[in-house]
């Protein structure tokens, strides 16, 4: 099944345009959009989480977006915006269990929504901070807190802006294996902007490389070139293997290196 | 029934329930002291025929006005924080009030008596739009922007406020009523009024509390939770634009209520909509109403003291306590 599908879909900011003729994002694949800065990546995600207007057909499982209200659209899907603020103070605890809002059927989260939220606290390794002020964490710890949120949801389909953003090494490893058996458990989807492209490798299924606006390529791991890679990203991209793992080693191209 | 009843076990439910219990009790003792005190001394349970009259026609519904404008000033104050999303927003900061009190007075001036109220909201509108479009920065409000263009709301309003009193020499006693509020004009039509403006925006809010909370995320985030944002924010406005402009038409203004009841609840703890939205309320009218006991009493003569000046005056204080032990929460939540 195709939990997203896009046909010459456009979206338009300013002098920005991003187009993408066809693309098929299909159930248990964890997919990373790959791109340099402006390339579009945050404006495909926060497209594909229905908070552009846009030209052309996206199906979100299935069935036009559009048509889909609103509730029914944000149970199945969990988007994660980059730089996600908040101007009141809430305790983190309470700043994951809203993550459920959409599963809401009466006024107040119920008892399952509040197990459901300690689950999640304790897999986030956020247990002790629950009481705590989201205010009052530090930049990595509050990324936790709304990546936790954003799976409390238990949507099929996950858009993460750059999740891991000044979330340390151990966490940012722990938290990719937990998506992508999230994503294996619920048949679901995980489309991740990411700039680690060791993490990307290493992880995930699907690559989607975009630059100014165009989607130049979509690739599954064993398509992935060292050429094309570096091409987009702007650097020299060697593949080396090591005990039986691909790993990168990045140096800056002559085009890019301009210094 | 095990798992619908749960939730009100939970320790933090224990202790949102000893709360409303105490504030009930501080409201209700607040209310004795208020109408057996003031330049009459009443003896509640042995009323003499005066004293009846007393308590009735002048002591009820001035109490009664006092507690109904402080629980609306508290509850705009709160849908105002949601709106702009910092917590230093209320009808005094955001340059409602003065808008509205201006809006009164030119009605005075200009229309009399009957289009006070119209006039203080369209006003109190007038003002917040102003101040949205100052402060607006790529869809957001910033808190510093949000308090300058409140200060240029502020100072604008009260400055042609103060021209027109200046103007027209014969009304002033009135104007001056406005600028700093009070609660002797107090009938039981104003506080039924007021009480269905206060009891309808609770309710509004209260039913939608879960949604209220997340209104103080960022766009995309409230969005793409399900929120209907921008409908929300604008029935938000609405409701507190109201309740601004009938406590103001009512009462002049008070400043800074809306700011210090939800901030000192936060501080205790309560931080949801649907536990802020009831203790502010209960405790908005508790504050107006000791503050009102005190304008009534402070001074030996028996002279009052305006409300407003008094409230003012604390709120001053305590916002520049604000600015100076939460720098960081000024800057850093933008």
């Amino acid at each position: 099944m195709n939990w997203l599908e896009l046909r010459d879909f456009e979206v338009r900011q300013g002098d920005f345009r991003l187009r993408i003729p066809e693309l098929r994002l299909s159930a248990g694949q964890m997919v990373a959009v790959l791109g340099p800065n402006g390339s579009g990546k945050s404006t495909l995600l926060s497209a594909l989480a229905g908070l552009r207007n846009y030209r052309g057909t996206l199906l979100l499982g299935g069935e036009d977006l559009r048509t889909i209200p609103e509730k029914e659209r944000y149970r199945r899907l969990s988007y994660l915006p980059q730089g996600g603020h908040l101007g009141l103070p809430f305790e983190v605890f309470y700043v994951v269990l809203t993550g459920r809002y959409p599963l809401l059927s009466g006024r107040r989260y119920t008892e399952a929504d509040h197990r459901a939220t300690a689950r999640l606290l304790k897999l986030f390794d956020l247990e002790a901070l629950g009481g705590r002020l989201f205010g009052e964490l530090s930049g990595g710890e509050r990324q936790r807190v709304l990546l936790a949120r954003a799976l409390n949801r238990e949507a099929p389909v996950l858009l993460l802006d750059e999740p891991f953003n000044a979330v340390d090494l151990r966490h940012q490893h722990l938290f990719v294996r937990l998506l992508r058996s999230y994503v294996r458990r619920k048949e679901g989807l995980c489309v991740t902007v990411l700039h680690d492209l060791g993490l990307a490798v290493k992880y995930f299924d699907r690559f989607l490389l975009l630059k100014e606006g165009s989607l130049r390529a979509d690739l599954g791991r064993s398509e992935l070139s060292e050429t094309l890679l570096g091409e987009v990203m702007g650097v020299e991209v060697k593949f080396v293997e090591y005990g039986g793992e691909r790993l990168l080693s990045i140096d800056l191209s002559r085009e890019g290196g301009r210094a | 029934m095990g798992s619908s009843l749960a939730p009100r076990l939970r320790p933090g439910n224990r202790r949102e329930l000893l709360a409303l219990g105490g504030l009930f009790l501080l409201l209700g003792l607040i209310f004795g002291l208020a109408i057996s005190h003031g330049a009459v001394p009443l003896e509640i349970f042995h009323l003499d025929e005066t004293g009846r009259r007393i308590l009735l026609e002048v002591r009820l519904p001035r109490v009664l006005l006092a507690g109904f404008t402080g629980a609306a000033l508290a509850l705009a104050g709160l849908y105002f924080q949601y709106v702009m999303q910092n917590p230093l927003a209320d009808a005094f900061t955001t340059g409602a009030s003065a808008s509205s009190a201006l809006g009164a007075v030119l009605a005075l001036l200009l229309a009399g008596e009957k289009l006070v109220l119209p006039a203080a909201l369209g006003g109190t509108l007038l003002g917040l739009l102003a101040v949205f479009r100052i402060a607006s920065l790529r869809g957001r409000l910033l808190p510093v922007t949000m308090l300058l263009a409140g200060i240029v709301v502020n100072t604008f309003a009260s400055a042609v406020i103060s021209l027109l009193k200046f103007l027209a020499e014969d009304s002033l006693a009135s104007i001056v009523f406005w600028l700093m509020g009070g609660f002797q004009n107090a009938t039981y039509a104003r506080v039924g009024f007021l009480a269905g403006a206060v009891f309808a925006s609770a309710l509004y809010g209260l039913l939608r509390a879960p949604a209220l909370d997340l209104t103080a995320f960022d766009d995309e985030t409230a969005l793409s939770s399900g929120v209907p944002l921008y409908r929300l924010r604008r029935e938000l406005l609405l409701a507190g634009a109201l309740l601004t402009a009938v406590s103001v038409a009512f009462s002049g203004i008070i400043g800074f209520v809306g700011l210090i009841v939800p901030h000192l609840l936060r501080l205790a703890g309560f931080l949801r909509a649907g536990v802020l939205v009831p203790f502010g309320l209960l405790f908005g009218a508790a504050f107006m109403m000791l503050a009102d006991l005190l304008a009534r009493t402070l001074l030996p003569q028996g002279q009052e003291l305006p409300v407003g000046v008094l409230t003012s005056t604390l709120g001053g204080l305590f916002f520049l306590y604000l600015l100076l032990k939460r720098k960081r929460e000024l800057y850093e939540l933008a």
